[in-house]
C-alpha cells in the first residue's frame, strides 16, 4: 500500500515536472516567436523607411539640379 | 531555424516595404502614361460642382470669410511645421537635452490635428476657386506632395519612430527626417505658389 502510494506519488511528481517543463519551453518558444516577429517588423519598418525616404530625397536632389541649371541658363541669356 | 523567421505573408517576409515600393511604382507609371491626362480631364465636372456648393458661394461672394478661413489655414500650415521641425530636428540630434520619445509623441498629436485643420480649411479655400486652381498645375503638384507626405507621415514614418529607436539605424532614422521635412517643406511652399500663380 505503502509502496503503491510512494510509487504514485512519485508519477505524480514526475507528471508535475514534465508539465512545467512542457509549459516552460512553450513560454520560451513564445518568447523566441514574438522576439523573431518584433525583429522582422524592425527590419520591415526600416526597409520601407530607406525606400521611400531614399526615393524622396533623390528625387527633390535631382529637381533642384535641373531647377538651378535652367536658372544660370537665364541669367546668363539674359546678362550674359 | 526558428519557424518565426520563416514565416512569410502573401507578399514576402516584408510586406510594408512591398507595398511601399509598389505604391511608388505605381505613381511612377501614373505620372509617366496618358492616364494622368485622362483622370485630369474627368476630375473637371467634379470642380465645377465643387463651385456650386456651399462652401464655393461664401468662398466666391464673401471675401472676409475666404480671408478668414485662409488665415487659419496658413496658422495651421505653420503649426504643422512646426511639429515637424520639432519631431525631426530631434531626430537629427538637435536639443538632445529633451527627451526623444515625449517630443515625438507630442509632435505626432500637435501633427494630427493641424493636419486635420489644413485639410479641412484647404478644402473650404478650394471650393471658391475649384476651376481656377484646376488649370494650375501647381495646385497638382501640392496635392501630390500632400499625399505623398500623410502616407510617408503615418505609413512609413510612424510605425518606425514608434519602435525602441535604439533598435533603429542611425542612418535610417536621419534619411527619415531630412525626407520629411522635404516633403513638407514643398507643401508648404507649393501652396504659397498658388497663391502667386
Amino acid at each position: 500500500m505503502v509502496h503503491r502510494c510512494c510509487d504514485g506519488s512519485l508519477d505524480r511528481i514526475q507528471l508535475i515536472a514534465l508539465l512545467r517543463e512542457y509549459k516552460l519551453e512553450n513560454m520560451m518558444s513564445d518568447t523566441k516567436k514574438s522576439e523573431g516577429e518584433s525583429r522582422r517588423g524592425l527590419k520591415d519598418d526600416e526597409i520601407a523607411a530607406m525606400i521611400v525616404a531614399g526615393s524622396i530625397v533623390v528625387f527633390f536632389a535631382v529637381y533642384w539640379i535641373f531647377e538651378i541649371m535652367s536658372v544660370r541658363e537665364l541669367l546668363e541669356m539674359a546678362y550674359g | 531555424m526558428n519557424s518565426a523567421t520563416t514565416r512569410q505573408t502573401p507578399i514576402g517576409p516584408y510586406p510594408r516595404a512591398a507595398i511601399a515600393t509598389g505604391l511608388l511604382a505605381l505613381l511612377l507609371a501614373f505620372s509617366f502614361s496618358g492616364m494622368r491626362s485622362e483622370v485630369w480631364t474627368a476630375l473637371l465636372p467634379f470642380f465645377e460642382w465643387m463651385e456650386t456648393t456651399w462652401f464655393g458661394y461664401v468662398g466666391k461672394t464673401w471675401g472676409g470669410a475666404f480671408a478668414t478661413i485662409q488665415a487659419g489655414h496658413l496658422v495651421s500650415l505653420g503649426v504643422l511645421g512646426g511639429a515637424v521641425l520639432f519631431s525631426d530636428g530631434r531626430l537629427l540630434g538637435l536639443y538632445s537635452s529633451l527627451p526623444l520619445r515625449d517630443v515625438i509623441d507630442g509632435s505626432h498629436q500637435v501633427f494630427k490635428w493641424a493636419l486635420a485643420v489644413v485639410v479641412f480649411t484647404g478644402v473650404f479655400m478650394v471650393c471658391g476657386v475649384a476651376v481656377k486652381v484646376y488649370y494650375l498645375p501647381v495646385f497638382w503638384y501640392k496635392m501630390l506632395t500632400l499625399s505623398v507626405g500623410v502616407l510617408f507621415a503615418f505609413y512609413v514614418r510612424k510605425p518606425l519612430v514608434d519602435r525602441d529607436l535604439s533598435d533603429v539605424s542611425p542612418l535610417v532614422i536621419k534619411l527619415t527626417a531630412v525626407a520629411s521635412i522635404m516633403v513638407w517643406f514643398t507643401v508648404a511652399a507649393t501652396g504659397r505658389w498658388i497663391g502667386f500663380s
